[in-house]
C-alpha cells in the first residue's frame, strides 16, 4: 500500500484543483454571510414591528429555516424552487450555474433565520427603553429602527455573530451534496481519484480550520472595535 | 435560547494559539516518526483467504441502489446480477475451505468501495466496479464479469438524441466515476463545441431527481444502470437512453491485493459461470428482454464468456 | 396517493431508527464525556488543559461532514479496525457533539458562584467529590435548555450522515423521490415531519429556560 507523501496532493494537477475549491468555499461563504447578515437584521426587526402580518411573516421565515435541516433546505430549493420559476428565469440560472446560485441563496437564508435570533436577543439586552425614547422623540418605527436601535443591536451581538460566521464556513461543506465544487467536494475527489485519503482529508480539514481560525481572529478586533461601554459585559446580566 | 453574550466564544483565541502548539508539535513528530498508516501493515499483510477463515465472515460490499447490479428487492432482499455471481463465490468458498461461512452484505456506495476495501471492511465489491488503470495500482480485480460503455439517459421528449446535441448542456455524472474525465477530455480536444458543463451527484438517485426536475439536460453513467433507473421510473416511457459511443470498459469485482488464493477461487468461480451457462442465465434474468433492466447485448459483450473460457485442466 | 402514504409510514420508521437513535446514542455518549472534559478546561494542569482545548477548538471549527470522512474514510485505514457507515457516523456526531457539550458545560460551572465550591470543601467533601455531588449537577441543571437545544441541532445533523451512506430519512427521501420522481411532495413532506419536530421540541426548550431563569433570577 501506499504511505503517506504530503507533497503529491499540492503539486499540479491536483494543486490547482484545490486551489479553485478553496476559492469557490470562501466566495460561497463570504458571499452567503453578506446576504445573511442583511436577510438576518431585517428579519430580526421586523419580528418586533407594529404590523402583525410583518411579525408573523418573519416569525414564519425564521421558525422555518432555523427547524428544518440545512441538508433539506438545500435539496428542495435546488430541485423544487426552479419549477415554480418561469422559464425563462430558470434557463438564465441553470446557464450561469445554479448549482452555486442556490447553495448561496439556501446558505443565506439559513444563516439569515439564525442571526434573527441572535437579533431577538440582542433587542432583549438593548432593551425597551431606548426603543420607547426614540418613538417620543417623534421618529417613525422605520426611522428608529435604522437610526437608533439597529446599529445598537449589531454591536451588541458581535459575539455571537463571530460564531454564526464560523458556521456559515462549516455550513458551506454540504454544498457538495448539489455539485458544488468546494473543499470537501475536492476532498472526496482526490481521495477516490489517488487513494490518498489521510493527505486529501487533512488538507480539507486545514482549510477549514484555517477559515475558522482567521474569521475569529477578525471578528475579536471587530469585538473590541464595536465594543459598547456599558451596556453589556460578557457573562453579565443586565 | 439563552442570552448570546452568555455563550461562549466560537473559538477563543489564546486557545487558538496554545492548540496550533500542541498541533505542530504533533504533527512534527507524527512526520518525524515517518508513521505509515496501519492498515498498511495489517489488511495487506494477511492473505484475504486467511482473514476469511480466521473471522468465519465473508464481507461482501453490496450495492443497494444501482439495478440491476445490486439493489434491494421489494422484501428488502439483496439482489441484482453482480450480488448474485458474489453469492456463487461465496458457495464456493465454502466448498474450498470446508466450513460454513457466513456472508455478511456491507452497503457500499461508488465513493466507499476502494476505501472500505482497503481498510478490510469488505473482502470484495460485487458491483459495476470499472477496471481502470488507477485502480489496478491499488486493488486487483478478480475476471471482468461485464463489458459496458458509458450511456446517457434524456427526457425521451426532449432535443438531445446524440453526443452532437450534448454541445453545451448541463450533464450529470456520478461524483469520482470516469464520466467527469472523459467529457473533460472530449471538451478539451474540442469534440464538443460549446463545452459541455458537468454537475457531480454523490449518488444516482440525486442525479436522477436532477434530470427529473430540469435541472440537467442529461444524466451519464454506464449502460446497464441508465437502463435501470429508465425501467424502476414511475413512467419508462418518459426516458430515453442512447449510446454516445464515446467509451467502452471492463467491470469486475475488486478484491485487496496479495489475494492470489481468494482470486483464484473468484475467478473460477466466474469462468465456470460462463461456461455452464449460469452467466447467460444471469444476464437473461437481469438484463434480458424480460428482465429487470432490458439492455441490447453488443457484440463485445457476447464476446465475453468466450473470453472466459478456462479450460479445467 | 396510497402509495404516498406508504412512503411516509416507510420514511417515519428509518427516522426513528437511524436519525434519532444516532442522536440519542450520540449525546448519550458525548455528555460524560463532555463533562470531563469541561472540568478539565478548567484545570491548571497543562497536561490536561492543553490537548482538551486543542480538541474542542480543533473540533468546533471542522464541518460535521469532513469529521464524518475522517471517520468513515480515512480513521479506518489509520487503525485499521474497520467500521460500518452507521458506526462512523455515530462516532462523528458523538465526537462533533462532545466538543459542543464541553463549552456549554464549561460555561454552566463557570457561572456557580464559588461559594458553593467553598461550602462544599469546609463540609469536607473532596475537591473531586465537590464537583461531582454540589457544582456539576448545578451546572448541568443551569445549562439544561442550551444542552437541549444544541441537541436538536444534532437531530438536524444527522441527516449529514446519508453523505457517507447511512441510509437514514434523508438517503431514503433521495430514492423515493428518483423512483416516482416527485420531489416536491416528497421534500415538502420531509421538512414537514422535521419542522414539526423540531418546533414542538424548541418549544418545549424555551419553556423549561422561562423556568430555569425564574429558579435562578436571585440565586449566584
Amino acid at each position: 500500500m501506499q504511505s503517506l507523501d504530503w507533497l503529491l496532493l499540492l503539486r499540479a494537477p491536483y494543486g490547482e484543483r484545490l486551489l479553485d475549491a478553496t476559492l469557490t468555499t470562501l466566495e460561497l461563504s463570504l458571499l452567503s454571510w453578506v446576504f445573511a447578515i442583511v436577510i438576518g437584521v431585517v428579519a430580526g426587526l421586523l419580528r418586533e414591528a407594529p404590523s402583525c402580518t410583518a411579525r408573523f411573516a418573519a416569525t414564519g421565515f425564521v421558525e422555518i429555516f432555523r427547524n428544518v435541516p440545512l441538508l433539506v433546505q438545500l435539496f428542495f430549493i435546488y430541485f423544487v424552487l426552479p419549477r415554480v420559476l418561469p422559464l425563462q428565469l430558470r434557463q438564465i440560472l441553470f446557464a450561469f450555474g445554479w448549482e452555486f446560485v442556490s447553495a448561496v441563496l439556501t446558505l443565506s437564508l439559513y444563516t439569515g433565520a439564525k442571526i434573527a435570533e441572535h437579533v431577538r436577543s440582542g433587542l432583549n439586552t438593548v432593551g425597551a427603553g431606548v426603543r420607547q425614547a426614540a418613538v417620543s422623540t417623534g421618529l417613525t418605527w422605520i426611522a428608529t429602527q435604522c437610526h437608533v436601535v439597529g446599529p445598537l443591536v449589531l454591536r451588541t451581538i458581535v459575539p455571537g455573530l463571530t460564531s454564526e460566521f464560523v458556521t456559515v464556513f462549516k455550513s458551506s461543506s454540504l454544498a457538495m451534496t448539489i455539485g458544488v465544487v468546494e473543499t470537501s467536494y475536492l476532498t472526496q475527489q482526490l481521495g477516490l481519484q489517488t487513494f490518498h485519503w489521510v493527505e486529501a482529508s487533512t488538507l480539507g480539514t486545514v482549510v477549514y480550520l484555517l477559515c475558522a481560525w482567521t474569521v475569529a481572529g477578525v471578528m475579536s478586533l471587530v469585538e473590541r472595535w464595536t465594543y459598547v461601554p456599558g451596556l453589556l459585559r460578557r457573562g453579565a446580566r443586565p | 435560547m439563552a442570552d448570546p453574550s452568555d455563550a461562549p466564544p466560537a473559538v477563543d483565541r489564546r486557545g487558538v494559539m496554545r492548540t496550533s502548539l500542541g498541533l505542530g508539535l504533533a504533527s512534527a513528530t507524527l512526520g518525524l516518526s515517518g508513521v505509515r498508516p496501519a492498515a498498511a501493515q495489517g489488511a495487506c499483510a494477511e492473505d484475504t483467504l486467511d482473514k476469511i477463515k480466521r473471522t468465519g465472515v465473508f464481507a461482501l460490499g453490496a450495492r443497494q441502489s444501482t439495478p440491476p447490479y445490486g439493489y434491494l428487492d421489494a422484501q428488502n432482499n439483496c439482489v441484482g446480477f453482480a450480488t448474485e455471481i458474489a453469492r456463487a463465490i461465496h458457495a464456493n468458498l465454502e466448498k474450498e475451505l470446508k466450513v460454513t461461512i457466513e456472508l455478511k452484505y456491507v452497503p457500499v456506495t461508488s465513493q466507499t468501495r476502494i476505501p472500505l476495501l482497503q481498510n478490510g471492511t469488505i473482502d470484495m465489491e460485487a458491483g459495476a466496479t470499472v477496471v481502470t488503470r488507477s485502480r489496478v495500482k491499488v486493488v486487483d480485480f478478480a475476471v471482468p464479469h461485464f463489458l459496458t460503455s458509458t450511456e446517457v439517459i434524456v427526457r425521451a421528449d426532449g432535443p438531445i438524441k446524440a453526443l452532437a446535441d450534448l454541445a453545451g448542456k448541463r450533464v450529470g455524472v456520478p461524483l469520482g466515476g470516469l464520466e467527469e474525465a472523459m467529457f473533460r477530455s472530449l471538451n478539451q480536444s474540442g469534440k464538443l463545441k460549446p463545452a459541455v458543463t458537468t454537475v457531480a451527484f454523490p449518488d444516482h438517485p440525486q442525479g436522477f431527481t436532477a434530470l427529473g426536475t430540469g435541472t440537467i439536460d442529461a444524466y451519464a453513467s454506464d449502460g446497464p444502470i441508465m437502463y435501470g433507473l429508465k425501467t424502476k421510473a414511475a413512467d419508462p416511457a418518459q426516458w430515453r437512453v442512447f449510446d454516445p459511443g464515446v467509451n467502452v470498459f471492463l467491470q469486475a469485482f475488486p478484491i485487496r491485493p496479495e489475494s492470489s488464493r481468494f482470486k483464484a477461487i473468484a475467478d473460477v468461480t466466474i469462468v465456470e459461470a460462463c461456461a455452464s451457462g449460469e452467466w447467460d442465465q444471469l444476464y437473461d434474468k437481469y438484463f434480458g428482454p424480460n428482465g429487470v433492466a432490458p439492455y441490447e447485448k453488443s457484440n463485445a459483450l457476447a464476446m465475453l464468456p468466450l473470453m472466459n473460457a478456462w479450460p479445467a485442466e | 396517493m396510497s402509495a404516498f402514504a406508504n412512503d411516509l409510514v416507510a420514511m417515519l420508521g428509518v427516522l426513528v431508527v437511524f436519525n434519532v437513535g444516532l442522536t440519542l446514542s450520540a449525546i448519550i455518549i458525548a455528555l460524560p464525556i463532555a463533562c470531563l472534559f469541561a472540568v478539565g478546561r478548567l484545570s491548571r494542569r497543562s497536561l490536561v488543559y492543553y490537548p482538551v482545548t486543542a480538541y474542542v477548538n480543533v473540533l468546533r471549527s471542522s464541518p460535521l461532514l469532513m469529521i464524518m470522512f475522517w471517520a468513515y474514510y480515512t480513521g479506518p485505514m489509520i487503525t485499521g479496525a474497520p467500521t460500518s457507515a452507521y458506526t462512523a457516523a455515530l462516532i462523528a456526531l458523538a465526537a462533533f457533539e462532545v466538543a459542543y457539550f464541553t463549552e456549554l458545560v464549561r460555561a454552566g460551572l463557570q457561572s456557580i458562584s464559588s461559594g458553593q465550591r467553598d461550602a462544599a470543601l469546609a463540609v469536607g467533601l473532596r475537591p473531586s467529590q465537590a464537583m461531582r455531588f454540589v457544582i456539576l449537577p448545578q451546572a448541568l441543571r443551569r445549562m439544561l435548555p442550551s444542552l437541549l437545544s444544541q441537541s436538536i441541532i444534532a437531530f438536524q445533523d444527522s441527516t449529514i450522515a446519508s453523505v457517507i451512506g447511512v441510509s437514514d430519512i434523508f438517503a431514503m427521501t433521495n430514492i423515493i423521490s428518483a423512483r416516482e420522481q416527485r420531489p416536491i411532495e416528497l421534500y415538502t413532506a420531509l421538512a414537514g415531519i422535521f419542522f414539526v419536530l423540531c418546533y414542538a421540541l424548541s418549544k418545549v426548550v424555551r419553556a423549561l429556560e422561562a423556568r430555569v431563569n425564574a429558579r435562578t433570577a436571585g440565586a449566584g
